[in-house]
């Protein structure tokens, strides 16, 4: 188990230095030389080249990459070129915002998503079932970004319910919660959808199976046999996929803080790719894909502690 | 109160199907005496497994029973509410399935699973532990009270199936349904849980309906033994009466297949010729007549009576009458 751990751990650095990697190949392919954008067309020639310089852009791209990983190692995820602040503080200053918006967004999803999918597997076919089934179709496909424009539009802008832009003051709890609410929404939607149709149909595979026969022989009652003998085991294949979801629900963040003007990682990555401030793309792309990462390992390792199968062959 | 544990009377269950109502069961009749083991044959789709889920009551959602009585312990279990019906499964009836690999619950511990199916006890957690420790070591587990937090997957088939009889077993119910308890296990597992069964019956005195396609385990188990074909009853008697004096063409037959019973070298197995009828569209007439080698005129449009053949064994075939 402390083997599998560590090498998950080790496997996941791999990853994201490859990810790192492949992004400043891609930073650098980008046209147009991110020095003259940044400091526009008037800049002299000698400024453009300081600044480069200040980037690390004059230095070949392999340089640039060791160096990176170099001072990351330290800690050190470099520093902002426009207002002179380490990225690293940048970055995790935006962090909890995106974090919670996410944690949000799921538990909202799984709130709801998983009870739906539960239901709709023991009452299949009926009225109930397809009309679940027809909505989560339709939530599923509807991107984040219109969820959120059409949500911004009827319940803050129209009805005024919550509040339009922002996050909320900070240190003030329930200001900050109803600024999540829209963007939670937005994001957690399409989910609702996916999670109710995995876990119906992993819930139908499972409760077909000899040990429910065994259970329901055995006068256990149907709350039991479904809630702690079959769900048990339903549940496995949706925490792989929310794990593996992470990315999802970061793009889908990055997108929806962009139309809520909320703070956090995806509005960061966007605003610092329109101002070409490259070590702070570098930095958030890091964080972020390294979020990622975590939250695939954590659902592996929920998985084994649920399964005690996996758990035997790690 | 009647000799029988069981006593199941013109017991029909059809299923509705997209091609009509299959008639799974058609008036089935069957007695279990108390402290007896009763063996059930017959081949695959001649509706053991129906006549299973009918008694426990745990049919499929598209079956239906549009006649007959299934007595346990004078109550007819068919008139039962649901929740009368589930303080009878596992307390009164258990069940024990037949491939012991899949009957379990694999993510939770044996210990959990068989201090669950205690929940009735009015009996604190230790003591529930305890009993499940008890019947772990009386079906041959070694070492049991450490043995109790594994999961299904860390034991054998073999011991799976001796966990799933003393789950079965827990309870003391007054019957035991054992489906093909053997079929998955081999041949030195088989002999061994035939004989565990039967000490545990012994001691216990509770009955067994035993259902099986080995014949040979029949005849060393069982005390009575009901021959099914086609959804029907064709056969019931003692063991011995059935199998030295088979009464049924169809008995005769699945006695002659039987790979034990064959004397003559040969390179083909002996099979009996054709299928068993389709049961949307069931013929007039007797059930095995397309394929019995002594089949008469009125085989064809009456169907057999169930009689006795001789003390206490009862026939369903025209033969042998006038």
């Amino acid at each position: 188990m402390l083997f599998y751990v560590l090498k998950r751990v080790a496997l996941s650095v791999v990853i994201v230095m490859l990810a790192v990697t492949l992004l400043y190949c891609m930073i650098h392919m980008v046209p147009g030389d991110p020095a003259r954008i940044l400091l526009g067309p008037r800049a002299t020639p000698e400024l453009i080249a300081s600044m480069s310089a200040r980037m690390g852009l004059d230095l070949p791209l392999p340089v640039q990459i060791l160096r990176f990983f170099g001072n990351l190692f330290r800690g050190d995820l470099g520093m902002d070129v426009i207002t002179n602040r380490p990225v690293a503080d940048i970055v995790f200053g935006q962090l909890p915002y995106t974090l919670w918006l996410i944690f949000t967004a799921i538990v909202f999803a799984a709130l709801i998503g998983i009870p739906l999918g539960c239901y709709s597997a023991l009452h299949r076919n009926s009225l109930a079932d397809r009309i679940s089934g027809v909505l989560s179709v339709a939530c599923i496909t509807a991107p984040a970004f219109v969820v959120a424009l059409y949500s911004l539009l009827v319940f803050a802008v129209t009805l005024h319910w919550f509040p339009a832009v922002g996050a909320g003051e900070k240190g003030a709890f329930w200001d900050q919660v109803s600024h999540l609410v829209l963007p939670a929404f937005a994001i957690g939607l399409s989910w609702i959808g996916y999670l109710a149709r995995l876990v119906r149909a992993s819930m139908l595979e499972v409760m077909g199976e000899n040990h429910i026969r065994t259970a329901r022989a055995y006068g256990l009652a149907e709350r039991t046999v479904v809630y702690r003998y079959a769900l048990k085991l339903a549940i496995l294949p949706t925490v792989t996929v929310i794990g593996v979801g992470m990315g999802f629900l970061l793009s889908a963040a990055l997108f929806t803080e962009i139309v809520f003007a909320r703070p956090g990682i995806g509005k960061l990555i966007f605003d610092s790719i329109t101002t070409r401030n490259y070590p702070v793309v570098m930095g958030s792309v890091l964080v972020s894909t390294a979020l990622f990462v975590i939250s695939t390992t954590l659902s592996d390792l929920i998985n084994a502690w649920l399964d005690p199968r996996i758990r035997a062959s790690l | 109160m009647s000799n029988n544990v069981l006593t199941i009377r013109n017991l029909s269950v059809h299923y509705r199907t997209d091609r009509g109502e299959l008639k799974a069961m058609r008036h089935i009749n069957l007695d279990v005496p108390k402290r007896s083991i009763v063996g059930v044959v017959g081949e695959s789709g001649c509706g053991k497994s129906t006549l299973i889920s009918s008694i426990i009551r745990l049919l499929a959602t598209n079956a239906t029973i549009p006649n007959g009585s299934i007595e346990f312990e004078d109550r007819d279990l068919l008139k039962l509410s649901e929740n009368e019906m589930r303080a009878i499964r596992g307390v009164r009836i258990s069940i024990v399935f037949q491939d012991p690999m899949s009957t379990l619950n694999p993510v939770l511990s044996i210990g959990r699973q068989m201090t669950d199916i205690q929940y009735r006890d009015n009996k604190s957690q230790a003591d529930k532990v305890q009993r499940s420790v008890d019947m772990l070591e009386s079906v041959g587990i070694p070492d049991p009270a450490s043995r109790l937090g594994q999961f299904p997957h860390e034991f054998s088939g073999g011991m799976q199936q001796r966990i799933s009889i003393a789950m079965a077993l827990q309870a003391e119910p007054s019957l035991l349904i054992a489906d093909e308890p053997t079929t998955a296990l081999d041949a030195t597992l088989e002999v061994q849980i035939i004989h565990l069964l039967k000490a545990l019956q012994t001691d216990m005195g509770c009955s067994i309906l035993f259902i099986s396609h080995h014949l040979g385990v029949i005849a060393e188990l069982c005390d009575y033994v009901v021959v099914m074909y086609a959804g029907e009853v064709v056969e019931e008697g003692t063991t011995r009466d059935v199998f030295h004096h088979p009464a049924h063409p169809y008995t005769e037959r699945l006695l002659q297949c039987d790979p034990a019973s064959i004397v003559k070298k040969s390179r083909t197995l002996p099979t009996i010729p054709g299928d068993i009828p389709d049961l949307v569209t069931l013929p007039s007439g007797c059930v095995f007549k397309n394929r019995c080698e002594h089949v008469m005129e009125q085989c064809d449009t009456t169907t057999p009576d169930w009689t006795e053949h001789s003390n206490g064994h009862f026939v369903s075939c025209h033969r042998g009458r006038t």
